[in-house]
């Protein structure tokens, strides 16, 4: 085995899932398929398109089990292979552009209005709504290489470098890419960052 | 600069846009059964053949349904018909020809012939 991947827990599950073990392949499903949802999700925009790329990711995953070597963190690979699905889903969309009227907010990022807990102001959970279609919106119309490295970033989590190794591009790029994102949502959020931003800050600071 | 503090600088540098992507950080809830249709669909592609052994049994197919298709095609061409078709495909210069052959034989060519009722034909023909 090759360097330090020795020591990730889902390159171990994936080598026993080489040796024919189904039992560790539904663990790594398990572990990996909210993230790798929410992931794509956020690419493709429409929640039924969604679980099937997801789907299909994990079922490249297995597929590719039997020639695995451990030359990246697992997770590493599991978005590469995303990131790729979503590129080729993207093509495939664009081929058949066809949105149906009930679907049409779904395509669009805006999921359904979501009611407010008994006790809780409504005026303040439709904003909270609101804000959130809005910021997602705005993610969603970032050109697809920079809301693809925003999203690794922002909301998966992964490094510079993990990003550069999936996008298959180098560190200075992904900055690149990620000061451009940064910059063209500072322009379309600057209302909200004007009047939400100081709020969210002084809460986040409380619950700290 | 370290990568680790590299991928910190955005939140370091411009905190108020981090902050406010939060309100949509939380994730989506996934399907109750996302989990076992994984499974479930992988292992029965584990029992399906992989796109490649597709590919290759469909070229196979294609490949062996040209190979009939050429094999019967040159069939009519490469073999005798037999006594039931011979009679329809018999070339209307072979008939002429057997024509011009018998319009051209001599009273003592038809005398010589070993024909059945060939005496009769002769005597009616010297009006014997």
């Amino acid at each position: 085995m090759k360097g330090c991947y020795a020591d990730d827990p889902d390159v171990q599950l994936m080598l026993r899932v080489r040796d024919g073990d189904e039992l560790a392949f539904a663990e790594l499903v398990q572990r990996h398929a909210q993230a790798l949802f929410d992931f794509v999700l956020r690419y493709v925009g429409d929640r039924q398109h969604a679980e099937d790329v997801a789907q299909d990711c994990f079922l490249k995953v297995f597929r590719a089990a039997s020639r695995y070597e451990p030359t990246a963190r697992f997770r590493t690979w599991l978005f590469t292979i995303a990131t790729r699905r979503c590129l080729n889903h993207r093509r495939w969309s664009l081929r058949r552009r066809h949105v149906s009227v009930e679907r049409a907010g779904e395509e669009e990022g805006r999921g359904p209005l979501e009611l407010p807990a008994a006790g809780e102001d409504p005026t303040q959970g439709i904003e909270e709504t609101e804000l959130r279609q809005r910021v997602r919106a705005a993610v969603r119309d970032l050109p697809r290489r920079q809301r693809m490295a925003l999203v690794l970033h922002r909301y998966e989590g992964l490094s510079l470098a993990e990003i550069g190794e999936v996008m298959g591009l180098r560190m200075g790029a992904v900055k690149s890419l990620l000061n451009r994102a940064r910059e063209s949502l500072r322009r379309r959020l600057a209302g909200d960052l004007e009047l939400y931003a100081p709020a969210r800050r002084e809460v986040s600071e409380v619950r700290r | 600069m370290t990568d680790r503090n590299e991928s910190h600088a955005w939140k370091r540098d411009d905190p108020e846009l981090w902050d406010l992507l939060e309100v949509d950080a939380a994730p989506e809830a996934l399907p109750d059964d996302f989990v076992s249709r994984c499974v479930a669909t992988a292992r029965s592609a584990a029992l399906r053949p992989g796109p490649w052994v597709r590919v290759a049994i469909g070229t196979g197919v294609i490949a062996a349904g040209l190979l009939l298709w050429w094999g019967t095609s040159r069939q009519g061409r490469d073999t005798d018909p037999g006594p039931a078709d011979r009679t329809l495909t018999t070339p209307d210069s072979v008939i002429e020809d057997v024509i011009d052959r018998l319009e051209g034989l001599t009273d003592l060519d038809i005398l010589s012939l070993d024909l059945e009722g060939a005496e009769t034909v002769g005597d009616d023909f010297f009006g014997s």
